[in-house]
């Protein structure tokens, strides 16, 4: 995988990137359901996105409630995505 | 951010993604800009009214075609209304009484301090007036097609109004393209029912049974 | 489900009183990051927007109101 030497922002931009790219492909699956070529890329990206995530809440903690979470203290006080960061 | 599907325990329908869809880092404070962009939280043709939109017609709509882009694009919209949210925050967050007053926000400042109010421009709060569900597939779909555009007008306001802050307009343009392909599925969509009312020949057998 | 492919931009039949939009067709699709920043993943579907466009284009609407039936 591409995203072996990632640092904590450039894996989040990954995630978003194929995050992004899941959903546009969904909604246009949603109006051609039986594009074939669609559902395939969509299927690739969803794997990329997988792996990310699950690097990303290795390393950093959780993205969301449903994944299992070692410390609840991160989901509470980890920065969350609207505060403005120092960075 | 919120994606309606995945994997995992959920005890509800949408589960929230620790992520905004797009990044948002603002570095520096203007309220004034704020004033204005909050019409997309709140207002006649944001993202708030949007969401309920399309997540409200789902139930009623027949074609499933237009029941999973409703549900689909609604979706997408609560994790826009969350951007605009977040914009307005970085804008306004940690400024004093007086800057907001300068900004024009002295009004906004008394009923909300720093909080994020769903309410347009005006000033008026967040309205279900200003959407419709009429539980006709082919109104519904075209008043949806009409409520990307105007949300696609007002970005484009909002990009006129904020062209010297390239971090606020670079985001206006992503959403502002988000509504062109929204309108661009809702008219898929909108081409299928049709599309599937004219193979009935409904309106023929109709008339047929009428005389 | 699947057996009905219409790859065509348009219904076969068009109807008075319908309003349509063009069925896009899948070609080529940006990388997940070009998508992002460009606002879609469908080249085709960028309509780029540079501030003050909406007003020249009222001016320009209000300019083209040609009198005339040639």
């Amino acid at each position: 995988m591409e995203e072996e030497n990632l640092n904590r922002n450039e894996l989040m931009r990954k995630i978003m990137d194929y995050k992004f790219a899941i959903n546009d492909m969904a909604l246009f699956l949603d109006t051609h359901p039986c594009n074939e070529n669609a559902l395939m890329k969509h299927n690739d990206f969803v794997k990329k996105y997988q792996e990310c995530k699950e690097k990303y809440e290795t390393a950093y903690g959780p993205l969301s409630i449903d994944t299992e979470i070692n410390s609840w203290e991160k989901w509470v006080y980890d920065p969350w995505p609207w505060e403005r960061s120092e960075k | 951010m919120i994606l309606g599907h995945g994997k995992g325990v959920k005890n509800n329908m949408w589960t929230y993604d620790r992520q905004l869809q797009y990044p948002i880092n603002i570095k520096r404070r203007d309220p004034k800009l704020a004033k204005v962009i909050i019409s997309q939280y709140g207002g006649p043709d944001g993202e708030l009214g949007a969401s309920l939109r399309y997540l409200s017609q789902k139930f009623g709509m027949p074609d499933k075609k237009s029941k999973a882009i409703l549900n689909d694009i609604g979706t997408e919209e609560l994790a826009h209304l969350e951007m605009v949210g977040t914009i307005v925050h970085q804008l306004t967050d940690g400024a004093t009484a007086k800057e907001l007053e300068e900004a024009g926000l002295a009004d906004y400042y008394t009923d909300h301090g720093w909080g994020v109010y769903p309410q347009a421009a005006s000033g008026f709060p967040w309205n279900a007036a200003t959407i419709a569900v009429k539980g006709n597939p082919i109104a519904d779909l075209t008043e949806d097609l009409a409520a990307e555009q105007k949300a696609r007008a007002t970005y484009e306001k909002l990009i006129d109004l904020c062209q010297n802050n390239k971090e606020v307009t670079d985001i206006l343009k992503y959403l502002r393209e988000r509504e062109i392909v929204h309108f661009q599925r809702f008219g898929e969509a909108l081409n299928g029912v049709q599309e599937k009312l004219a193979q009935k020949k409904f309106y023929m057998d109709n008339i047929n049974q009428v005389l | 489900m699947c057996n009905n492919n219409n790859n065509n931009s348009l219904p076969a039949t068009l109807c008075y009183g319908n309003a349509y939009v063009p069925n896009q067709t899948f070609k080529n699709i940006f990388s997940p990051a070009e998508g992002l920043s460009n606002g879609t993943m469908f080249p085709e579907l960028v309509i780029p927007y540079y501030p003050n466009q909406s007003l020249a284009e009222m001016n320009y609407l209000r300019d083209y109101n040609e009198r005339g039936c040639r």
